[in-house]
């Protein structure tokens, strides 16, 4: 019983590893193009949302020296 | 073998137990006290949808508004425990998000699980069930919220940072102010309950958790960046800006080399404030998720209704999304905080100081950066580093941290996998009611093929996120790493949402026509 949880224990990640990479082998990955343009989307997107939150952010400024 | 009919009795009492004290039924008496957001009567726009998703994201801005009744720059002078997870829970010190969205996530992950593994019975196919579900997740976040304030007031975790007060000058202890404290807090995560609400209900875009990280993310990543705030340094009299590059910029000057270089290393290694280090380390994450967020199987279908309509149907290794990763660190955040409770409350009683020491963990306050470090015990163990150096000259505590996370994350992604709205089982009913096949299988094997490809890719994406998390956090990221890939993934979600809509719409909104030019 042992012996064969043992087994087991080192049989998961094994197998796991074996599926995974199998996995990745397989899929279909982004060409240079295909991943510059993406980059380029979600960045823009990011500094868009961050400006605007940290300009909200910089609103709060005034607002403590009012309340503290 | 020998478990069977211990199983088959256990199947045959469960249900009839279940009927007698449903929790989902104990929730009922909590429905008439607990204000919640209406579902829409009609459909909602997709320009209201987007005003919706944006002034929600301005109301969660709003708390990081500092608490009331704290010394002015109470943010840099409370001696933090939390320093290293803050980033990723949106959890701001001593502003009205100190516990940030914690306990919403806390209790989202708990109810989801408990749905999923069978403790609770709820049956998501009946309105009045989900709506429970719904209001059982709220309650729960209300009740984390309350357990998390008082532990931290209880703690002392205020006392340095009230106004009027000093402890060592033996005032009593202000019990109005730790009042005023506690509803403060849980008022605004009671605020937060409903804006999440304003989502799940489908007003706007995405999951408000998630939504609400990402615009965190990406506000934390611009002011670590390029913020203008200017904060004086601990005790000494010098002030440092906010942001890495400024600060850095600002100190730079050409004539004199050895302030150069010392003001050089000081921007890629101060801890108060952030620096480059951690800047370097979310932009390479950034890079890295979205490479990997685009590795995906397409597998060929075709309409069993229309002959020749070929398609492919892409599934993801980042199944899951974050959700795995964001799992490991909430179990971690909880053990850690619970953790950082029972060592100042049995402190506080006094009881057996060096066993709690050396067992459960010793908190160091650091005199330049006013953070709680973990210097022994369980709890240090899985506390994350703060630099190279650190998870270098203490291998042990690196390897159990980062297998916990690993295997947190791959568990969660494997559980995930099964009991998700788009499990195997899932898809393949979505797929029959359109008339969908994969190509070259029969229609029954269509389950089989399924949960071969999905189970595999949701543990390998989930296995892929957790490495680059601890990747991160070897090399100082604290926290920030991490938030990022929560942050980004996420952001691959609602803009799918976003794009779906408007397609759907076809491109039929005032804000297009208006910011297109068309």
């Amino acid at each position: 019983m042992a012996a064969e949880g043992l087994e087991k224990f080192t049989e998961v990640p094994v197998e796991f590893f074996k599926d995974g990479s199998a996995f990745v082998k397989k899929c279909q990955k982004p060409d240079r193009k295909e991943y510059f343009k993406i980059i380029r989307a979600v960045g823009v997107g990011f500094i868009m949302m961050g400006v605007v939150g940290y300009a909200v952010k910089l609103l709060h400024i005034p607002v403590r020296y009012l309340i503290v | 073998m020998c478990q069977s009919p211990m199983t088959r009795t256990h199947r045959g009492i469960r249900p009839r137990l279940l009927t007698l004290v449903r929790l989902l039924d104990l929730i009922k008496f909590f429905l008439p006290i607990l204000p919640e957001v209406e579902l829409p009567d009609e459909k909602i726009s997709f320009d209201e949808r987007i005003i919706f998703t944006v002034g929600s994201g301005i109301i969660f801005l709003f708390g990081q508004l500092p608490l009331f009744g704290l010394v002015s720059g109470a943010e840099y002078k409370v001696v933090d425990p939390f320093f290293s997870v803050r980033s990723i829970f949106a959890m701001e010190k001593a502003s009205l998000l100190e516990l940030g969205l914690l306990p919403l996530i806390t209790a989202g992950f708990l109810w989801q699980l408990a749905a999923g593994l069978k403790l609770i019975k709820v049956n998501f196919n009946l309105r009045q069930d989900r709506e429970l579900f719904q209001s059982g997740q709220k309650l729960t976040a209300l009740f984390l919220s309350i357990v998390y304030s008082a532990g931290l007031i209880y703690s002392g975790y205020y006392d340095n940072v009230i106004q009027k007060y000093d402890p060592l000058n033996g005032d009593s202890a202000p019990l109005g102010t730790y009042v005023l404290l506690f509803l403060q807090i849980n008022a605004w995560s009671f605020i937060l309950t409903l804006l999440v609400d304003v989502f799940d209900k489908g007003y706007a875009f995405g999951s408000g958790i998630l939504c609400f990280l990402t615009l965190q993310t990406a506000t934390t990543l611009v002011r670590d960046l390029v913020g203008l705030e200017v904060t004086p340094l601990l005790n000494s009299n010098r002030v440092e800006s906010y942001g890495a590059l400024i600060n850095l910029v600002r100190n730079f000057s050409i004539f004199n080399l050895s302030q150069l270089n010392s003001s050089i290393v000081n921007a890629f290694t101060r801890l108060q404030l952030p620096n480059l280090n951690q800047f370097y380390i979310s932009l390479l994450t950034i890079l890295a998720i979205i490479g990997l967020q685009n590795y995906r199987i397409e597998l060929p279908i075709r309409s069993t209704k229309v002959r020749g309509m070929n398609n492919v149907y892409p599934i993801r290794l980042l199944y899951t999304g974050a959700l795995p990763v964001l799992f490991a660190y909430t179990v971690i955040v909880n053990f850690q905080i619970f953790g950082f409770f029972l060592v100042t409350i049995l402190n506080k009683f006094g009881i057996a100081p060096v066993l709690i020491d050396s067992l459960l963990g010793k908190f160091n306050a650091e005199i330049t950066t006013n953070n709680l470090v973990l210097k022994s015990g369980i709890l240090y163990y899985f506390s994350n580093s703060t630099s190279l150096l650190q998870s270098l000259l203490s291998p042990i505590k690196t390897v159990v941290y980062s297998v916990s996370v690993v295997l947190l994350s791959v568990w969660f992604a494997n559980k995930w996998s099964y009991i998700s709205g788009s499990s195997p089982r899932d898809i393949s009913k979505q797929f029959k009611e359109q008339g969908i096949s994969i190509t070259g299988k029969r229609d029954i094997s269509i389950t089989k093929e399924l949960s071969r490809v999905i189970p595999v890719a949701a543990v390998s994406g989930g296995f892929a996120l957790a490495v680059l998390a601890v990747g991160g956090e070897f090399l100082g990221g604290l926290g920030k790493g991490i938030s990022t890939i929560i942050g980004v993934s996420s952001a691959f979600g609602i803009l799918e949402e976003f794009m779906i809509e408007y397609q759907q719409t076809g491109g039929n909104s005032q804000f297009s026509s208006a910011f297109g030019g068309q």
